[in-house]
């Protein structure tokens, strides 16, 4: 009788195979750590034999345990006859042990998971405009605004910015107004007759702006503006100040229904 | 006050004649004083107007305000602008209309070296008339403050 462990069988594989995400790595190396542990808690209950017979275990006491921790490559087999008194005390330890990092490894596995990964954002709007700002970000720049932890994001198609709330000197938002026709279609309604490119002029779009002054890690004084759509920029605000943003205006607060 | 806008001196014209030189250049905020400018006018005069003096070339380094490393340049020179005035203009009115609507601000620029003399006063204008969104007003300003700078450095 034997047991027979075998730790890449286990999933104990650490390396990282292309195309394999973090999180699934993590999951796996889990649920590995778990599978692992069941077998040292099995091999510690299966060598502990009160009746007196002869106990399938590692020989010389302690190296029941210490030997599966060795072995990481090859299958590791416990054949080997023991005394019995030396292999019940050892293998009692090894039960305990087991059981133990059983709980270790299960707590681990269920209540560790939030902390691991990167916090999820709390306030993301899309589709939101650097106007101006952004240093390595060029002005106009569309894409993805998000309060990540505790800083605020932007992340264009190609490249990302990151403002620390703490580092936020002011943060105010305004009201304003977009043209619906921009770019190069504005320029083709001027080209329309009668004017008619003037009336297209008259369909817009109310816009929030939001501005952001903050200090970068030298102490230079830096300045954002980010046009999102309407509503848009008070979670923003609120969020923000709520993780120590300072803003010069409070948010305002919204005005009490009329019965 | 219209007058003395853009291209003229408050205290003479004998000083736009005169080159300065300097190193470095430290952008100061805009000082909205009295003047209701919005955070993001403001936000967006300064930031253009680093891009706009990094343009012209004539200084090694355009410090940021508050940067540290500006303490140990020799030859520093400080740019600061306080609003005057600020029309807020409307992109409907002016594309529907194009005789209204524009948006207008007028800004005190100082130069100040290091020991604080006063080497450029000027009042500068940005605006917008026909064309594009309210906040390009910042942009003609800063590009208007840009050429003081290539005259006078």
């Amino acid at each position: 009788m034997g047991i027979m462990l075998n730790h890449r069988g286990a999933g104990w594989v650490s390396t990282k195979p292309e195309g394999y995400g973090g999180h699934r790595m993590t999951q796996e190396l889990r649920g590995s750590t778990l599978a692992y542990l069941l077998a040292i808690a099995n091999c510690g209950l299966k060598a502990y034999t009160p009746l007196g017979v002869k106990t399938p275990g590692q020989v010389q006491g302690v190296s029941c345990w210490l030997g599966s921790t060795r072995m990481r490559d090859k299958s590791m087999s416990m054949d080997d006859k023991v005394n019995l008194s030396v292999a019940t005390n050892c293998c009692r330890g090894a039960r305990a042990l087991g059981a133990f990092f059983l709980v270790v490894g299960a707590s681990l596995m269920f209540f560790s998971a939030p902390a691991r990964g990167q916090a999820a954002p709390s306030v993301v709007q899309s589709d939101v405009k650097l106007v101006i700002g952004g240093d390595t970000i060029k002005n106009n720049s569309v894409g993805t605004l998000s309060v990540v932890g505790s800083s605020l994001q932007f992340a264009s198609a190609k490249k990302k910015m990151e403002v620390e709330a703490s580092s936020i000197l002011d943060i105010s938002t305004n009201e304003d107004s977009r043209q619906n026709i921009t770019g190069a279609a504005h320029f083709a309604t001027m080209a329309i007759p009668y004017g008619g490119g003037r009336v297209l002029a008259l369909f817009s779009h109310k816009v929030d702006v939001l501005t952001t002054e903050f200090k970068d890690a030298n102490g230079g004084y830096h300045g954002a503006v980010f046009v999102l759509p309407q509503g848009q920029a008070a979670p923003f605000k609120k969020q923000l100040v709520g993780m120590g943003a300072k803003a010069s205006v409070p948010l305002a607060e919204p005005a009490p229904a009329n019965k | 006050m219209v007058g003395s806008v853009c291209g003229q001196t408050s205290s003479g014209e004998s000083k736009s004649a005169q080159k300065f030189s300097a190193s470095s250049i430290q952008i100061e905020p805009t000082d909205a004083g009295d003047v209701p400018v919005p955070a993001e006018f403001r936000m967006a005069v300064y930031e253009n107007l680093i891009t706009q003096i990094e343009k012209t070339g004539k200084f090694q380094h355009v410090y940021r305000s508050g940067d540290k490393d500006a303490a140990s340049a020799p030859d520093l020179v400080t740019l600061h602008t306080t609003a005057k005035s600020f029309t807020k203009g409307s992109q409907k009115k002016r594309e529907v209309t194009t005789v209204s609507g524009s948006t207008s601000l007028i800004l005190a620029v100082h130069i100040t070296d290091h020991a604080g003399q006063t080497l450029v006063d000027r009042d500068v204008q940005g605006k917008v008339r026909f064309l594009g969104e309210n906040l390009r007003a910042t942009y003609d300003f800063s590009k208007k403050v840009a050429n003081i700078v290539r005259e006078s450095f």
